[in-house]
């Protein structure tokens, strides 16, 4: 709400030096939200046929074309470790997390390194193609029973499921 | 309204009764006292004797107006706040009131909800204030402590400098200073009263010795070891906040009669000093000397009752005791009256210390305290300059391969060395920084030997070599702690009794030896004695006795094992327990203290001849940053510390044998594994099962080395010397086998830097 307010605000504010219709359309937006109810942000991604979500409140940055540096001893799920302004974390390979596909096929160099964070650790999910950041209304997200996995909550956009990730579960 | 209460008072001045109760009524509840006047003399009277923060006065009033009470209570409180109230503001008042300083002028009855605004506004600005000044007093307070320790350190140390000869003034000067100095920063803090009051005692028998009115003796220094005690006692408590209920006035009383003369008086010129021809030089090697020569005619002084007013504690090094006042005040007397003091009048005393030449001087400490944190954080960031200077050292190395002027390729080889340096440097500095002298966790064996040979009556030189060096905090502070053990059970176990050693052919003092070294990265100190030694048929019997041993196990048990019992816990060949020793606790502790330090103990001893015990402790790595070898391994960079590498040869120069399927080769006629890193990790055999014709030919082998063992670790090539600062794995990968973190090359590249420990052991799993 006090979000909501700022943005009132400042739109009052903008009146005053912008174009009247630019700042009706703003207005026009902004109630159109207000009148969605409650929404979460999601970074989409494409792992082989289905799309996944990950909560941007959990994401710290995008990292596209970096190179990692493979472990020297094998670990499950994990390609290596990248060197980002001066702090070396672990790079998890969230096609192979998800069980959707083998680390083989993620070249050094390519795709794009999501950085995000749980809360206590930082680390990085390689994927091959991300797609871009959309809003979901929490009243349209459904909670799945099956806890164990990373996947919580599915969402149905256009006949389309999206399944959205909870991080703190990447093991 | 305010949460916490201000122990303070808000003053109202009213001669109306009325408008006062209304005043009243008005700000209860503010969360301070509230104390009504009918009048400013009353009201200066009440200010002057408790502790007031603001006054809301009436102008009007009889006698004194609130003008001139304001500007009366200012002169004596120049801060607290003053609000007059008026029905009758002329320009004239306003402008009169605010030149005595007055915080603000309200209307009456009107302004009464602003007064009550206005005392909630200065309610909160005093408990702002106070808590300001409380955490000030808390700032103050740390470094108070902190200088008290710094001044209080080597205190017995420089006592026990007034029993040399020959004397030094300097000794008395410093002793004199640190007392004055402690004495002058303790009157600053409230709290400090029983410190200064027996500082201050102290500072007068120092200045008395000063004067040349005393003279130094064995009585003397344990007067004011037994001070300095105390005075170390009351210093803990301040900084600890503790307060315990003490009367210190008949310790003080009993240091006043020593200063005028009074005790100890009587053994002054009883025999003639040893003149510096009489007087043994000392011997250069010699560090530290606490020597007590009890005659044979001393006899125990008699045990006294001790008083329950009188009561003062002596903190001593290691633990807490608890002497009678009676006790602390008369042993000095008593032993001013066994032991013939060096009776030089104080006369000669002070001109031979004005004529002696070369006296040490107080080594004047202008450092600065500095927390581990802060250095920790000093070392990380000097690890980044060196990350820094090898990515430089690489950006450098790619630009040097284009076409580019000589000048400017020299210009920047030269800044390339410079950064080399200065990192260098740096590193350097800050390792030094974490290093103390031994000397300074050492200091207090000479009183604990003391101490211990007058307990039991033996006389215990102790000497100590090698406490310049250098070690690192930590090493300091456990070898502090876990040596006490060691020395109190060499005089006590070790060194016999005087007549004993007569009887022996052996000098009658007996000598324990602390000598300090560094080895390559060991630091090794041996603690020796020239006592009876250790007797394994004794230890056997006695290890038997407390069950700690089997009758069998003790049949078949080898001398060297049997005096390896001593380490055991509860283990004690005292017959008794004494102060001393006795209770089973101590070697245990030794080892242990050790052992959390990487370090090892093992002890010696020959029958009638003495005992060695020797700690090696190896160099703790505070140090973030390594010397490495970078290599390549199966497309890994791979960086090995040299420390770990103990040669480094071409695969083709090695004989290459498989013993059960593993690759092995020969170094220094050993059989040893030989692979890459991988078949050391992935597999639990030793060595690689690939073929000679696996490895590339041009391939290198390091010998990596750890404790016993080696292995043969082949690399496909060695890229450079690299000064790697190693920085653990992340809380994701946490721990890998054989590695022990990464090390940044340049803003992409990571190397993983290999633990020789973690990888031989991989080799030689079982």
């Amino acid at each position: 709400m006090s979000l909501l307010f700022l943005m009132q605000s400042l739109l009052w504010g903008l009146h005053m030096l912008l174009n009247e219709d630019i700042v009706n359309g703003l207005q026009e937006a902004l109630e159109e939200r207000k009148n969605k109810g409650p929404h979460a942000s999601f970074l989409l991604v494409q792992v082989g046929e289905q799309k996944f979500g990950l909560p941007m409140s959990q994401v710290i940055e995008v990292l596209e074309s970096r190179r990692w540096n493979p472990l020297p001893v094998n670990r499950p799920n994990i390609l290596g470790v990248v060197n980002l302004r001066g702090v070396v974390f672990t790079i998890y390979h969230l096609a192979s997390l998800l069980g959707k596909g083998g680390m083989h096929e993620a070249q050094s160099g390519q795709g794009c390194i999501i950085v995000v964070t749980d809360g206590r650790r930082r680390f990085g999910l390689w994927v091959e193609n991300m797609l871009h950041v959309q809003d979901f209304p929490i009243n349209e997200l459904h909670a799945l029973n099956e806890r164990q996995l990373l996947v919580t909550h599915l969402c149905v956009v256009e006949q389309e499921s999206i399944l959205m990730m909870d991080i703190e579960r990447v093991a | 309204m305010n949460s916490r209460k201000l122990n303070e008072t808000l003053l109202i001045v009213e001669d109306d009764a009325d408008m006062r109760d209304a005043i009243l009524e008005s700000l209860q509840g503010l969360g301070c006292s509230l104390f009504a006047c009918a009048n400013a003399e009353d009201a200066l009277s009440f200010a002057r004797e408790n502790p007031c923060f603001a006054v809301f006065s009436d102008y009007r009033m009889p006698g004194m107006n609130g003008i001139e009470f304001c500007r009366r209570l200012k002169m004596d409180m120049p801060r607290i706040n003053f609000v007059v109230l008026t029905g009758f503001a002329d320009k004239q008042t306003v402008l009169d009131a605010f030149r005595v300083g007055i915080d603000d002028l309200l209307e009456k009855p009107e302004d009464l909800v602003r007064l009550r605004d206005k005392a909630d506004a200065f309610v909160r600005a005093r408990i702002e204030e106070l808590n300001k000044e409380q955490q000030e007093m808390i700032v103050l307070r740390q470094v108070f402590c902190e200088e008290a320790n710094d001044i209080l350190r080597d205190l017995d140390t420089y006592i026990f400098k007034l029993e040399e000869v020959p004397p030094q003034p300097e000794v008395v000067d410093v002793l004199f200073r640190k007392a004055h100095t402690l004495k002058g920063s303790a009157a600053a803090f409230p709290g400090t009263e029983k410190l200064s009051m027996v500082t201050h005692a102290y500072e007068n028998l120092l200045q008395s010795l000063r004067k040349g009115k005393l003279k130094p003796s064995q009585a003397l220094t344990h007067v004011l070891l037994q001070g300095a005690d105390v005075i170390k006692s009351l210093v803990s408590d301040f900084e600890e906040g503790r307060e315990r209920a003490v009367n210190l006035q008949p310790f003080v009383e009993a240091l006043n009669r020593w200063t005028e003369g009074q005790v100890g008086a009587h053994t002054q010129n009883q025999q003639p000093a040893p003149t510096p021809s009489q007087t043994p030089a000392p011997t250069p090697a010699v560090n530290v000397t606490a020597e007590l020569i009890v005659p044979e005619s001393v006899t125990p002084a008699p045990a006294r009752v001790p008083e329950d007013d009188g009561i003062a504690w002596v903190e001593q090094p290691e633990n807490l005791v608890t002497k009678s006042i009676s006790e602390v005040a008369a042993v000095p007397s008593s032993v001013a009256a066994e032991v013939p003091s060096g009776a030089q009048p104080m006369t000669a005393y002070s001109q031979a210390v004005k004529a002696s030449e070369g006296a040490p001087k107080e080594e004047e400490d202008d450092g600065l305290f500095v927390s581990i944190e802060k250095l920790n954080s000093f070392m990380e960031l000097s690890g980044e300059l060196v990350v820094l200077k090898n990515a430089y050292h690489a950006v450098v190395k790619q630009v040097l391969k284009f076409e580019l002027p000589q000048e400017q390729k020299q210009r920047l080889e030269e800044m390339n060395q410079s950064l080399d340096k200065i990192s260098e440097q740096i590193q350097g500095q800050i390792m030094d920084v974490r290093k103390v002298q031994l000397k300074v966790a050492f200091q207090k064996f000479p009183r604990i030997v003391r101490q211990v040979s007058h307990d039991l009556q033996k006389q215990v030189r102790l000497e100590m070599t090698g406490t310049e060096l250098g070690v690192d905090k930590s090493i300091a502070k456990a070898l502090s702690s876990a040596l006490v053990h060691v020395v109190r059970n060499a005089a006590d176990h070790g060194i016999e009794m005087p007549e004993v050693r007569i009887s022996r052919n052996k000098p009658e003092c007996g000598v324990v030896r602390i000598h300090s070294n560094q080895i390559a990265d060991s630091i090794v100190i041996t603690i020796d004695d020239d006592g009876a030694g250790i007797d394994p048929e004794q230890i056997k019997k006695k290890a038997l006795e407390k069950g700690l041993i089997t009758r069998d196990t003790m049949m078949n048990m080898p001398a060297h094992a049997a005096i390896d019992l001593i380490f055991l816990p509860g283990f004690s060949t005292a017959e008794k327990i004494t102060s001393v020793s006795g209770r089973g606790v101590g070697m245990d502790v030794v080892r242990t203290e050790i052992s959390k330090l990487g370090g090892t103990c093992s002890i010696e001893s020959n029958a009638g001849l003495g005992t060695r015990l020797s700690i090696v402790l190896p160099v703790p790595k505070t140090v973030l940053v390594e010397n490495t070898l970078l290599t390549e391994s199966s497309g890994h960079q791979i960086v090995v510390p040299l420390v770990s590498i103990s040669k480094i040869t071409p695969i083709k120069d090695l004989i290459l044998s498989k013993v059960d399927g593993r690759m092995t080769c020969q170094h220094e006629g050993v059989t040893i594994p030989l692979g890459d890193y991988r078949s050391f990790i992935d597999s639990p055999l030793k060595g690689s099962a690939m073929e000679k014709v696996d490895f590339a030919p041009d391939a290198l082998v390091l010998i990596i080395s750890h404790k016993e063992h080696a292995l043969a670790l082949v690399v496909d090539r060695v890229v450079d010397q690299l000064e790697a600062v190693v920085r653990p794995f992340d809380n994701v990968v946490e721990k890998l086998l054989g590695f022990k973190g990464t090390s940044l090359l340049d803003s992409e590249h990571v190397a993983f830097v290999l633990d020789a420990e973690s990888l031989v052991g991989a080799a030689y799993a079982a």
